[in-house]
């Protein structure tokens, strides 16, 4: 599977995503390498600057540089994002696991039911409620409220997979000659599976970033002074008129953001299974 | 007396009115900036939050308060400096006891459902807010104040007092003192909120919950000619960029209670093309914290962090030079005291008095709780407190659980919401500074601060007030369970071609008499 | 397959109450959950909250509040919120029009964006035009819907002041200035789905020109042109209508920040804002009406499924 990646990655979109992931991990773990400003740094005398030769992309209310603040927002945003995609990805492989393999039919009907209700919800009054049931002022709840609203994706996926698999040949093999279920588990379907979750998890990380930086819009998500983009537009929005870097520029890096993930997302499924996985876009 | 006809002669019908606005709004989209709806005389005033209740005894709050005062009207009420003006009451006395106060009220007043204002109907109105069962808050203002009212005419109504209580007609000229209908009370039950009945210059028209709350002139309103404007659409807008667009693209007349950000009031204070006017009357912020809580209750720790904040800085940056930097309580009034300006800013005296706190001994980081809209302010004085030698974080708090948290103690250092100023200075200081005070959330206990309010609060005698009330705000002040650091006006952005408008003391907005000069 | 839906109803019930309760529940014993001081104001003291912790029924067990909502539920009545003098149902009726017009115009913006884009960037696929125009479906999928109104305003209302930013009326008033107001809104909300949309027909589109009957088509002769709008296009289409169907619940979703972004009087706002003062009564009431929707949207997506492609059989 890596050769396909490191073919894939060869060409020049390949590559070129492949670097901005690269920006964006840097970003979040060594922020003063690409920033010579503290993000906290407050200069009263530099309050609201438009972007110039010394602050690229303006200052804010107290004079924060608002690259700075992005830069530094890059951790945030990718650790949320990911703390979301793989607390989903578990759960819901689990369960899809226990629903198509080792649960009765009883136990899958629940589960399935269980399913069923989370996705009753549309996602953002899902992740909302959520959070202002936990309160939002830990970010593990801002992360439960994202992972709740996918599990059911991971689930049915997983599931689906393991239905289809648990009547093929290699597995009835594999347990006549006396495997455990778990050796056959871990073995042969697992991946089997592998590549469809691969894929779901990188869109999925876009689409977890969008819905980190809806919740802070709305107040409901990463609390100061943890930087948080979607906070940084919802903070600019009075100054719109005025100032309108302050909320306009973090915006643009959401969607950059959500574009490079989107962008590794496609690249990662046309290789590993360009016949799978069509349909829609999940964002 | 024969009943009044409900439609009011010459006034708008609602399909008038709808077609009115939309008509002069359609009109408009043919140019910017070209009045709208102003053919049909309405004012269109935009605030910071939608309506919440129109019932001024139950759950009103700060939003409501400017369209209360157009529908109902109280027996008097206060002008932008303070003095009272008569309302439904004609005129007033205290008795030589000091026990009792007589209204004389105003004859021939009829509510917007036509029954009559009488003696009887003030009498029922204060019942209903002493009642717990009506569960207005605004019950402890006047309990174990008030205990007992008599009618001795249609006309005359007399509260006996259990003690003198020169704050009594501060209170009246609030919500508690605006005067409902009990019909439509009785007919509407706990809708009475949406379907308000008043005696005041505008009737009730529509509320559209989350948009907007539309007025309509009262043509049997008794002072009729000093009302200009046919009708009041009061908005709301969640983002200020929102209320900075309609007000330029002339779908705004007025934008007021904490309309916008200090940015866009600077500019529309520099724009020639518009108006802004402040409120006489000051509103003041600082920084709350509880004493009976370690390490708050060591004065020397607290008066470091009052002698510690620029507040000169934090005017000219957070507030963009806006309002007034200063260190105490009462900005003006009668008792305000002109030559008294609370402590400045002085780094080496709060250094010192840190040290004599003990502080740097255990230097545990102290959290200050802000609500979202003030997270800048709370990050500069945490800078500027930092400077001194404290460790200061910052926790972010919603601001529905604030006030609560901090009323149950579970929030020991933080930047409390504002209070609107009361006419008497009593409505405020008592409440927070006195021990015995219900919104004392810090704890605060003076004894001196405490027989000199209750004093103030016992005597007519306006000098030896004025005195009290001076003599504690140093008290207080240096005491430093609250630091003071600012106060500002309300201002209200206006086109020119408004006119007739005014506050009331309470930073409230009394725009019945306000109109769009066409 | 009545049978069928009748058998799906008749789960997806029981799974919206179990919902309700779940967040009924939590909603009490929830993170500061007592709502009566802050509805009350700085006036209130202790003891007045306490009295209205009373009157609202909240010191109750919690279960016993539920099966009190679930009684009145059969009544039709939603009880009355805490923070309005109002009852939810006449709340969630008032701002069901502005969230239903918002959700349909901007359904119907991107359904005229996205089935003409889609169709020429699969035509065009090999021009510079169409790898353009298909680019730009791309990263559409990626804006930010809240970022996207702000644009919007600064651009049209702050700068160019083309579109006054409307105060929002509703249809029956002044439709030329309730439209006036709901355009940027409508924009805001669709344009994510046009950019989806529009992919979706491109590739379903192009997967439909692959078909069998469309190279009988050609063999027969007829025009190239008339293959192509005639049979392709219609295949394509038609699954459009469910994926519709199946966005809808995101749509809600994306209503709730459109709705605060351009102070709409609608249902999301009034969600949002009833979340952030825990008044629970809209809150539950709210939910209950937009899973609701949700579950009536995913039946009739079944439905059509099974009414457009017979060869979907249900057990």
């Amino acid at each position: 599977m890596l050769r396909r990646f490191a073919h894939r990655f060869a060409t020049p979109t390949g590559r070129f995503f492949g670097a901005a992931v690269f920006v964006l991990i840097l970003a979040a773990c060594v922020p003063q390498l690409l920033t010579p400003y503290d993000p906290l740094a407050i200069q009263g005398s530099a309050s609201l600057e438009a972007p110039n030769w010394s602050h690229v992309l303006g200052t804010d209310l107290l004079g924060k540089d608002v690259l700075s603040q992005i830069v530094y927002g890059t951790r945030t945003t990718l650790l949320v994002g990911a703390s979301a995609v793989v607390a989903s990805l578990i759960v819901g492989t689990v369960m899809g696991l226990v629903a198509g393999f080792w649960g009765g039919r009883a136990i899958d009907e629940a589960l399935m039911r269980v399913i069923d209700a989370l996705q009753v919800f549309p996602d953002l009054i899902l992740a909302l409620t959520i959070v202002a049931i936990l309160g939002p002022e830990r970010l593990v709840s801002v992360v439960i409220a994202l992972a709740v609203g996918r599990v059911p994706a991971y689930a049915r996926l997983v599931r689906g997979r393991v239905l289809a698999l648990r009547e093929a040949e290699f597995v009835a093999a594999a347990r006549s000659l006396g495997a455990s279920v778990n050796r056959v588990l871990i073995r042969h379907v697992l991946p089997q599976t592998s590549d469809v979750i691969v894929v779901r998890s990188v869109i999925g990380l876009a689409g977890v970033i969008l819905g980190e930086a809806a919740l802070s819009f709305l107040g409901l998500g990463v609390q100061p002074p943890t930087p948080s983009w979607g906070r940084m537009l919802r903070d600019g929005f009075q100054y719109l008129a005025t100032a309108p870097w302050v909320s306009l520029a973090p915006g643009f890096a959401i969607f950059l953001t959500v574009y490079v993930f989107n962008q590794l997302g496609d690249i990662v499924r046309d290789t590993l299974d360009p016949r799978v996985l069509t349909g829609r876009k999940a964002a | 007396m024969g009943t009044r006809p409900r439609r009011a002669r010459g006034g708008v019908t609602r399909r008038q009115l709808l077609a009115a606005a939309g008509g002069g709004v359609a009109a408009a989209m043919l140019g910017p900036g070209r009045a709208r709806a102003q053919e049909a005389g309405f004012l269109r005033v935009a605030r910071g939050a939608d309506a919440r209740s129109l019932d001024p005894h139950i759950n009103a709050r700060l939003y409501d308060r400017p369209v209360c005062y157009t529908l109902y009207e109280p027996l008097l009420d206060a002008d932008a400096h303070g003095n009272f003006i008569p309302k439904l009451a004609t005129s007033w006395e205290v008795g030589s006891t000091g026990l009792v106060i007589t209204f004389h009220l105003r004859p021939n007043v009829v509510f917007h459902d036509g029954t009559p204002f009488t003696a009887d109907v003030v009498k029922w109105n204060m019942e209903r807010i002493l009642d717990p069962a009506t569960g207005s808050e605004h019950r402890t203002r006047f309990e174990g104040i008030v205990q007992g009212i008599q009618t001795p005419d249609k006309y005359t109504v007399q509260y006996y007092l259990t003690r003198p209580y020169p704050p009594f007609f501060s209170e009246m000229t609030d919500r508690p003192g605006l005067m409902v209908s009990p019909a439509a009370v009785q007919k509407y039950g706990k809708d009475f909120g949406r379907n308000p009945v008043g005696t005041g210059p505008f009737r009730f028209q529509e509320w559209v919950l989350g948009n907007r709350v539309v007025v309509q002139r009262n043509e049997q309103y008794w002072n009729r000619a000093k009302i200009q404007s046919t009708g009041i659409i009061f908005t709301d807008f969640e983002e200020p960029a929102v209320a900075d667009a309609r007000l330029r693209g002339g779908e705004l007349d007025l934008v007021t209670i904490e309309g916008l950000p200090a940015d866009d009031l600077l500019a529309f204070q520099k724009d020639p093309t518009y108006r802004v006017i402040q409120s006489p009357a000051y509103r003041w912020e600082a920084i709350e914290m509880k004493v009976d809580t370690p390490p708050f209750d060591n004065l020397a720790l607290r008066q470091a962090m009052m002698y510690g904040l620029n507040r000169q800085q934090i005017r000219d940056v957070i507030y963009r030079g806006f309002g007034q930097a200063t260190g105490k309580i009462f900005h003006e009034g009668w008792w305000a005291d002109p030559s008294y300006n609370g402590p400045a800013f002085d780094l080496t005296m709060a250094r010192q008095k840190l040290k004599e706190s003990d502080y740097a001994a255990r230097p545990v980081p102290l959290t200050l709780y802000v609500l979202e809209s003030d997270v800048p302010l709370g990050e500069m004085v945490q800078a500027q407190l930092q400077a001194v030698g404290f460790t200061i974080n910052i926790r972010l708090v919603s601001e529905r659980d604030q006030y609560p948290m901090v009323l149950q103690g579970q929030i020991p250092f933080t930047i409390p919401a504002d209070w609107t100023p009361r006419v008497d200075p009593h409505g405020l200081a008592y409440i927070l500074w006195d021990s015995k005070g219900y919104a004392n959330s810090s704890h605060y206990k003076n004894p001196q601060v405490d027989k000199l309010l209750d004093d103030a609060a016992a005597t007519y005698d306006r000098a030896a007030r004025t005195k009290a009330y001076r003599e504690a705000e140093r008290l207080i002040v240096n005491d430093a369970s609250y630091i003071f650091y600012y106060a500002s006006p309300d201002p209200a952005i206006m086109r020119p071609q408004v006119q007739g408008f005014t506050y009331g003391f309470d930073l409230i907005p009394r725009v019945s008499e306000t109109w769009v000069k066409s | 397959m009545w049978r069928y839906m009748v058998r799906r109803l008749l789960v997806l019930i029981p799974t919206v109450f179990a919902v309700t309760l779940g967040i009924f529940v939590l909603m009490r014993t929830a993170v500061g959950g007592d709502p009566t001081l802050y509805l009350m104001g700085h006036e209130a003291t202790l003891a007045q909250a306490a009295a209205a912790r009373a009157r609202l029924g909240l010191n109750q067990p919690v279960f016993v509040q539920y099966v009190d909502w679930l009684g009145r539920l059969g009544a039709l009545d939603l009880g009355r919120s805490f923070d309005y003098p109002i009852d939810v149902r006449s709340a969630l009726a008032g701002r069901i029009p502005a969230t239903l017009e918002l959700t349909a115009l901007s359904t119907f913006l991107a359904l005229c964006v996205a089935v003409p884009a889609g169709i020429f960037t699969a035509i065009a696929r090999h021009t510079r035009a169409g790898r353009a125009l298909s680019a730009v479906t791309v990263a559409g999928i990626c804006v930010p819907n809240f970022w996207l109104g702000m644009l919007l305003i600064y651009l049209f209302s702050v700068k160019l002041h083309w579109m006054e930013h409307s105060a929002y009326v509703s249809v029956g008033e002044n439709w030329r200035q309730n439209l006036v107001s709901m355009i940027l809104p409508a924009i805001s909300l669709g344009a994510w789905y046009s950019a989806a949309w529009a992919r979706y027909v491109r590739s379903a589109f192009l997967d439909a020109l692959d078909g069998d009957y469309i190279r009988v088509a050609r063999a027969k002769g007829l025009l190239e042109r008339t293959v192509v709008y005639k049979h392709a296009l219609r295949n394509a289409m038609i699954p459009l209508v469910t994926i519709i169907g199946e966005n809808i619940p995101f749509m809600l979703a994306g209503a709730v920040i459109v709705e605060v972004v351009f102070s709409l009087p609608g249902l999301g706002r009034l969600f949002s804002d009833a979340i952030q003062s825990r008044d629970y009564p809209i809150v539950q009431g709210t939910v209950l009406l937009l899973t609701g929707v949700v579950v009536l949207s995913n039946l009739t997506v079944d439905l059509t499924y099974g009414v457009l492609d017979p060869r979907i059989k249900y057990d």
